[in-house]
């Protein structure tokens, strides 16, 4: 192809590859959020803070120690609930709890105000911290629950 | 050397189209955000009067905080749920402002000094953000700093089975105060973050 060949293709294809930066710009931009807030967007996702940090929204009622307040709000300490199945202690976390007869507080849902590695860290902390031994939870983990959502 | 050119030229239009792009997203974006700002309190004749000590233990009065931005949230530390939302947002708007937020100060002043004392309340505020200064204080003082501007709170007891135990019901707003001491505008985390920062940047513009 000679210079002048060349150089007339590339002129024509000017507006398009303007286009093409356009609207990868807008495509990129506009696209909806991941679901999930990020708490802590100064942290990153595997920030050694970021399940203490993120604790804070829990120790109003859990207390520093995760001791919870009889009739109130459950204990975190040695707890089936904790310990058990990460799958529906994620659910729990995403979807909160009414107040019952038995816990006079009601737990919100942290669904939209912590991303999957927060709540990932955070529960992972909680399972183990004050006696509680159990294996941490992923990210991913938490992901699946999201998706497990009716 | 000179076939490479119309490569160079097609890759500055692309880079050309992506600075539109954002520049269309940028006025979008400061569009929806003035729109949604919360609107300035005006003609207020309320001014933050306090005495009482940081987290720390040190005194600290409203005095040595003029010439400052001020935002200030009233709560407790076992709040179940709107505090830690809100101080959540206030950390998030101060992550938000970015290198701006050394020009503001944010204050957690307690509204239940009977459990939050010095230790619980350095303990608290470092969780939310580090730079959060959390104030304490006898109850008259406390009392005193919530009516100068219009904090309402007062005391709830809940059941439990631990005898006495209590919540504290309270305003939820984080109160933004300018370098006079003036109550100017009042935000809260239902507010959108962007918002938010348009807003405290703007009052940033009359600083001294």
């Amino acid at each position: 192809m000679s210079s002048d060949s060349l150089w007339r293709w590339t002129l024509r294809a000017l507006p398009l590859a303007i286009a093409v930066g356009f609207g990868l710009t807008l495509w990129v931009g506009l696209a909806p959020a991941a679901p999930g807030a990020r708490a802590f967007p100064d942290l990153a996702p595997d920030h050694p803070e970021l399940g203490r940090r993120a604790y804070a929204h829990c120790l109003g009622c859990h207390g520093v120690a995760g001791q919870g307040i009889p009739g109130y709000s459950p204990s975190l300490t040695d707890s089936a609930v904790v310990l058990g199945s990460p799958a529906s202690l994620a659910r729990l976390l995403l979807n909160g709890a009414p107040q019952s007869p038995r816990w006079n507080q009601h737990m919100p849902a942290f669904k939209d105000r912590f991303s999957n590695a927060e709540l990932a860290a955070l529960l992972s902390l909680v399972r183990s911290s004050w006696g509680n031994a159990a294996p941490a939870i992923t990210a991913a983990e938490i992901a699946a629950a999201r998706r497990s959502q009716p | 050397m000179k076939r490479l050119l119309p490569l160079g030229a097609i890759l500055l239009a692309i880079g050309a189209g992506v600075v539109l792009g954002c520049v269309l997203l940028a006025q979008r974006a400061q569009a929806q955000a003035a729109q949604l700002a919360p609107p300035a309190i005006t003609g207020t004749a309320q001014h933050l009067e306090f005495a009482l000590s940081d987290h720390h233990g040190r005194p600290l009065r409203s005095a040595d905080l003029r010439g400052r931005l001020l935002l200030v949230y009233f709560g407790f530390t076992t709040c179940p749920d709107i505090c830690p939302t809100e101080l959540g947002y206030l950390h998030r708007l101060l992550v938000g402002l970015g290198a701006d937020a050394a020009r503001v100060t944010p204050l957690f002043i307690t509204v239940d000094p009977a459990r939050d004392t010095v230790p619980v309340l350095a303990n608290y505020v470092g969780l939310f953000d580090a730079r959060l200064i959390g104030l304490t204080g006898a109850e008259d003082a406390i009392r005193a700093a919530a009516d100068s501007v219009g904090v309402v709170y007062s005391r709830t007891d809940v059941a439990s089975t631990v005898p006495g135990f209590y919540l504290m019901n309270h305003s939820r707003s984080t109160y933004v105060i300018g370098p006079d001491g003036a109550l100017i505008q009042r935000l809260d985390a239902s507010a959108p973050l962007e918002a938010a920062v348009l807003a405290i940047r703007s009052l940033m513009k009359d600083l001294p």
